[in-house]
């Protein structure tokens, strides 16, 4: 493999791919985790449609106030849940006191940007040992 | 690009070079999330971990062969990655739960290695780079990384122990290309080995010998010609001891001193709940992509397409692929029968595992084949484009390859902010912290392991049987089936701790012999529970811990 690196028009083209190579891996890190301040998260959100998943039981609607409220409510608009909601902007998670809706949605990276996410199962995170972390994305109104 | 080397040799050498750069990139790209979704991370939530970290604290506290669940039982789980833990536990003087939920991102980094040595091995450097692609960024999307086959930062032995089959394909390739003993003798060993890391590489790799050494014995004795089948069939003897052999450390147990009877069925009857009737619709949800569509299209071609290449080593890896997948498929397909039947009708058929593993491996044989029907797609275009290729093997010349290569780093690259912020890193990232947060970073678990004797046996209620005692590795009357040594007989236990229980709340006469006769010396509660529980104070006069969660009494 090495004798390759005799020829310099490939170690040229070596040099060139592992220069791109590595511009890349910085593009992909900076797509992927920057910081998203809890102003930018605050607002309000409809369930996004999902292929094959249940999702009916879940909020159509999460507003998360920037005075600290959340309020989710059904399709018909009643309420849900209302309680006071703080952002973790290191682990990128909406808390809630509620252990119901404490860790359930949180925020992922897209090639459209960041995206909000919230859990379809209705166990709490830690509690659920079978792991049904499939989500359903938060579109912002 | 037109003053590249015209000499193919060094073109080829060109083309492995690029290859190992890009499966570089690849790669870095892929430690990122694996590092973060474990940083600053103490224990884990799962119970995997939970059970892991029990046998761990057996091999650290001089028991190793002993079950650390039950008093007098011995070792029924396969050792290897226990003994990984155990040894980074003693080299790195860190504590047990914080290697078992950091190491996995580190000691997981050998299944893309392996996945790409093999696909390189059977396919060349550029198919290894398409295949590896798919394996790291494309075929996970948003499933448990326990349920597919890729680079998951967390260490159970599902996710890790896959690179044993696939090095061990490449033992068997080299094996079955000569009579001679060595090579498969370490192809026996390879599967031995594999076997103390976990069952499911190891059944498929001792099935692949097997119907390989059939296919050869059966072709001698159609050609008339017995005994040229004999040097096969002595091979592959040798290869079946190698891995008696490699295997003792656990069928020493299993075998000798259990005699392989299972009694606890719960272990392989538990399922994926992606693989579930009653939820069949998270494995479409999760199934019905392009990705599989493209997999399903490559298992084709791979069934189909005979190929002639002068080493050989390209047509024997497509029968590996082909038999790979069929033998994970069959045995997915038997141990979802046995779980179903057990369940529904009572019908005890032979048990091997749960059956998502050999899904797991079955998705594995599939990536290859995405892999392979995405080089297959893009050189037909190629040919279709540049019709002077047309007879010239693309994989071997520079141009192509860059080509490949680049839309691969850009497929990559557009992927990758959902990749990296996958469920499978960041839901179980924060599952490990708020259990973190609830259990003041294991703070019952550590004390109960402090305080009590390795002998110790705990009478408490299943929930409490898995946290906080399952990792502390001290004895209980029964703990949740599926976590039960499937040896020893679990329902007796399960009906036991139930009476016991109920002797805390009213007298009963089975109450003493029962807590004897399991040697019981403690009981676990939470605070509330004991209001309800007059007679516990009776049997366990003397409280060791209390905390807002827990009380531990003493009898």
């Amino acid at each position: 493999m090495l004798q390759a690196f005799r020829v310099p028009s490939f170690v040229r083209l070596f040099v060139i791919s592992f220069v791109v190579l590595c511009g890349l891996v910085l593009l992909c890190y900076r797509m992927a985790w920057y910081e998203v301040p809890a102003t930018e998260v605050a607002g309000t959100y409809h369930r996004a449609s999902i292929r094959f998943l249940k999702v009916d039981p879940l909020p159509e609607k999460v507003e998360l106030r920037a005075n600290g409220t959340l309020v989710l409510s059904a399709a018909d608009g009643a309420s849900i849940y209302q309680g006071a909601w703080t952002w973790d902007e290191k682990e990128r998670i909406v808390r809630v006191d509620d252990p119901r809706w404490d860790r359930q949605i949180r925020l992922r990276s897209t090639l459209a940007g960041p995206r909000l996410s919230m859990r379809v199962s209705d166990l709490p995170l830690e509690l659920d040992h079978p792991e049904h972390d499939e989500e359903v994305d938060l579109v912002k109104d | 690009m037109s003053a590249l080397p015209a000499d193919t040799e060094h073109e080829k050498h060109g083309v492995a070079a690029l290859s190992v750069l890009m499966f570089l990139f690849m790669f870095v790209l892929a430690v990122f999330p694996g590092l973060k979704a474990v940083e600053g991370l103490t224990w884990g939530a799962s119970v995997d971990f939970h059970r892991d970290a029990s046998f761990v604290r057996a091999v650290v506290e001089g028991h190793y062969g002993e079950d650390p669940t039950y008093l007098g039982g011995s070792l029924w789980y396969t050792p290897m990655v226990g003994w990984l833990e155990a040894l980074v536990v003693w080299i790195s003087g860190l504590s047990v739960d914080q290697v078992l939920v950091q190491m996995g991102a580190y000691t997981n980094l050998l299944a893309p290695i392996a996945f790409f040595i093999m696909a390189w091995y059977f396919f060349g450097p550029v198919r290894a780079v398409v295949c590896s692609a798919v394996f790291l960024f494309f075929i996970i999307q948003q499933e448990p990384g326990w349920a597919v086959p890729t680079y998951s930062p967390r260490l159970i032995p599902v996710s890790f122990c896959q690179w044993f089959l696939y090095i061990e394909l490449i033992l068997i390739d080299r094996a079955f290309r000569t009579t001679r003993i060595g090579p498969s003798i370490l192809a026996g060993a390879g599967a031995g080995i594999s076997f103390l890391a976990h069952a499911a590489p190891a059944l498929i790799s001792v099935l692949i010998i097997f119907l390989f050494t059939m296919r050869e014995v059966v072709a001698a004795v159609r050609r008339k010609e017995p005994s040229t089948g004999w040097p096969r069939f002595r091979a592959s003897m040798a290869a079946g001891a190698a891995f008696i052999l490699c295997s003792l450390p656990l069928t020493w147990i299993v075998v000798g001193q259990y005699g392989m009877k299972v009694v606890n069925r719960s272990y392989f009857l538990y399922n994926y709940y992606g693989l579930t009737l009653r939820e069949a619709e998270v494995f479409f949800y999760h199934n019905v992509a392009l990705i599989n569509l493209v997999a399903l299209a490559g298992l084709w071609l791979v069934f189909r397409r005979k190929v002639a290449d002068t080493t050989g080593r390209r047509e024997m890896g497509r029968w590996l692929v082909l038999m790979w997948f069929a033998i994970a498929t069959v045995l997915m397909v038997y141990s979802y029968v046995v779980a179903v039947l057990d369940m529904n009708y009572g019908v005890q058929l032979p048990g091997i595992l749960p059956p998502f593993h050999f899904y797991f491996y079955a998705k594995a044989a599939l990536i290859v084949c995405a892999g392979l029907a995405i080089w297959e797609c893009f050189v037909w275009v190629l040919k279709r484009v540049r019709p002077m290729l047309v007879g010239v093997e693309p994989s071997a010349r520079l141009k192509p390859v860059v080509i490949v290569f680049a839309l691969v780093a850009i497929a990559s690259t557009l992927n990758y902010p959902s990749y990296a912020t996958r469920r499978d890193v960041f839901a179980v990232r924060n599952r490990n912290l708020a259990f973190m947060e609830r259990t003041n970073d294991g703070e019952a678990c550590v004390r109960i392991n402090a305080m009590l004797p390795w002998d110790a046996v705990i009478l408490c209620d299943v929930e409490l049987s898995i946290w906080p005692l399952l990792p502390s590795a001290r004895k209980v009357v029964a703990t949740t089936r599926t976590m039960g040594n499937p040896y020893l007989d679990q329902k007796d236990r399960d009906r036991d701790r139930d009476l016991l229980l109920l002797g805390m709340q009213a007298p009963r006469a089975d109450t003493g012999p029962l807590l004897d006769a399991y040697s019981t010396t403690h009981l676990l509660v939470r605070p509330g529970d004991l209001a309800s529980m007059p007679e516990a104070t009776r049997w366990f006069p003397n409280e060791v811990f209390r905390d807002e969660e827990y009380v531990l009494l003493k009898r």
